[in-house]
């Protein structure tokens, strides 16, 4: 029953446990902030890493725990309340209040959405396999995985040991890393890529060729061209995935991994501007001026009017670092280049920069088939890096265009 | 328990705590918010953003360094000898103190 008490209040609310939310807590004591600070997360974890959902985690036997980017000594030191295991229900922006599931309501001065993104389902219908009648049932099919979160990736290795014969629909990050990890658990893997190259909207040609030959050496199985139009099921179970021309791929297991959208429920219901995601500007404000957000959920308006929204570890700490300067009113931290890494069996693939289809591109060879380096460049000047287990060269690469960035910025 | 102490080159302490047999220096770092150790890549060796220096006695303490580590290690800015990534440090001994001195963050 609402009294005459007010709600509780907090300086600043961040809504989601991931890196972006616990990061922008972190950044805003570091930057001197000094009012009260309350993360809700929706899982029963406090905020954790995402990455090693698909790779380390998946392929090994660590509890969510080890996931934690921070433990509760390092939020306790820097008096950082986080609400784990409490979901944020509504937001009432003229009164800035949110609302939890937990029924209690607190107020803010700034509200942070860090609420990430949720995998995109696929939208196919299930046929009977013995009838080829279409299953008209709602309920999901048994066997059919998406992994975003601790649980599913939990839900997803307890199965693997009871499944043989894996399906990940998708040729690029995630459907590839679980390919990989999961095979290193004994599990038979098939990719199904819809073009005809691995991870084809981000890695440079001769690069996903060289993962091609890797994964198909390792004996995980590609199909290329596959455009997938059923999921076929033995009663309540997925038995096959069907393709547009005619193959039928046998699976007791499959794994969805075919992007991610972004999860703008709550902006959307206070009218904030949507475009994909959540717009932001360069710190991190949304179209109302106290609301920020940061991380896989935002969508940033560049200066040319473009939009990019960008889903990396690396783009959620400095969008979160932007939006703690903001929130605090300090000159913007400096921007470094930004960079991805992908673990494939025993491969790792990094970019740092403009890694563009069409930028000049020059290949080194490392002293084995599967280590190179390739430079990319504009007019001649060097904008991006991508390296194949070459870990040191990249770090060198890395820090050269942080340092050639810096300097243009300087110049801006 | 092995007892574990971060400074700052300086050696002014960051945080004293103590690690189990499971835990890599790393982890303990992320755990306290140890600042300096930014741990970006949770210990897949991307990163190097979790560097370390361990004087030569602290480092028995630890299984030693292989290739990878090595590797990354050599494409560090300010690397020394006793630079370690500190995800790669997992206890070899199960009693004592050790000291982590936490790089100057640029």
């Amino acid at each position: 029953m609402r009294g005459t008490t007010p709600p509780e209040h907090a300086g600043t609310i961040i809504i989601g446990g991931g890196q972006a939310g616990s990061q922008t807590a972190v950044s805003l004591r570091e930057a001197g902030y000094t009012d009260r600070i309350v993360l809700i997360a929706a899982e029963p974890y406090l905020p954790y890493q995402r990455p090693p959902l698909s790779k380390a985690f998946l392929a090994g036997d660590a509890q969510p725990a080890t996931l934690a980017l921070r433990g509760e000594p390092a939020y306790a030191r820097h008096d950082i309340e986080v609400m784990v295991g409490d979901a944020v229900t509504a937001i009432d922006a003229a009164r800035a209040l949110v609302q939890r599931a937990s029924g209690a309501e607190l107020s803010w001065d700034h509200l942070v959405l860090a609420v990430g993104g949720r995998p995109s389902e696929l939208d196919v219908p299930i046929i009977d396999g013995a009838t080829g009648d279409l299953v008209t049932s709602t309920s999901s099919l048994e066997g059919v995985h998406l992994l975003r979160t601790a649980d599913d990736a939990l839900a997803l290795r307890a199965a693997a040991s009871k499944v043989s014969r894996l399906v990940a629909i998708g040729g690029s990050f995630i459907g590839l890393e679980v390919a990989a990890s999961l095979s290193s658990r004994g599990v038979a893997a098939t990719v199904l890529v819809r073009g005809d190259r691995l991870m084809s909207r981000v890695v440079h040609p001769y690069v996903a060729d060289i993962f091609r030959r890797a994964h198909l050496a390792r004996g995980v199985s590609l199909e290329f061209g596959a455009q997938v139009t059923a999921l076929v099921a033995d009663g309540r179970r997925v038995a096959a995935v069907q393709l547009s021309d005619g193959r039928r791929v046998e699976a007791d297991c499959v794994v969805v991994g075919i992007g991610l959208t972004a999860d703008t429920a709550l902006a959307e219901q206070i009218g904030l501007v949507i475009d994909r995601g959540i717009l932001v500007d360069d710190a991190g404000r949304t179209s109302h001026p106290a609301i920020y957000a940061a991380g896989d959920c935002a969508t940033r308006l560049l200066a040319s009017g473009a939009t990019e929204r960008t889903e990396s570890v690396h783009n959620a700490v400095q969008q979160a670092k932007a939006v703690a300067a903001a929130i605090v009113e300090a000159a913007p931290p400096s921007k470094q280049v930004p960079w991805f890494w992908s673990d494939q069996f025993d491969l790792k693939l990094q970019t740092v920069g403009d890694t563009g289809h069409d930028t000049d591109t020059t290949v080194f060879a490392g002293d084995t088939p599967e280590k190179l380096v390739v430079e990319h460049r504009r007019d001649g000047v060097l904008v991006g890096v991508t390296a194949v287990s070459s870990p040191r060269e990249f770090l060198q690469y890395r820090r050269e265009l942080d340092r050639s960035h810096a300097v243009v910025n300087a110049q801006a | 328990m092995l007892s574990i102490t971060f400074t700052t080159p300086e050696g002014d302490v960051l945080v004293e705590t103590t690690m189990t047999d499971s835990d890599t220096v790393m982890e303990v770092a992320v755990r306290e918010g140890v600042p300096g150790i930014v741990a970006e890549c949770g210990g897949s060796m991307s990163c190097a953003t979790c560097h370390v220096y361990l004087e030569p006695q602290a480092n028995e303490a630890f299984e030693p360094k292989e290739d990878m580590e090595r590797d990354l290690i050599d494409g560090l800015e300010n690397c020394s000898a006793l630079s370690r990534l500190s995800c790669q440090l997992y206890p070899a001994q199960s009693e004592g103190e050790v000291v982590v001195t936490v790089p100057d963050s640029a």
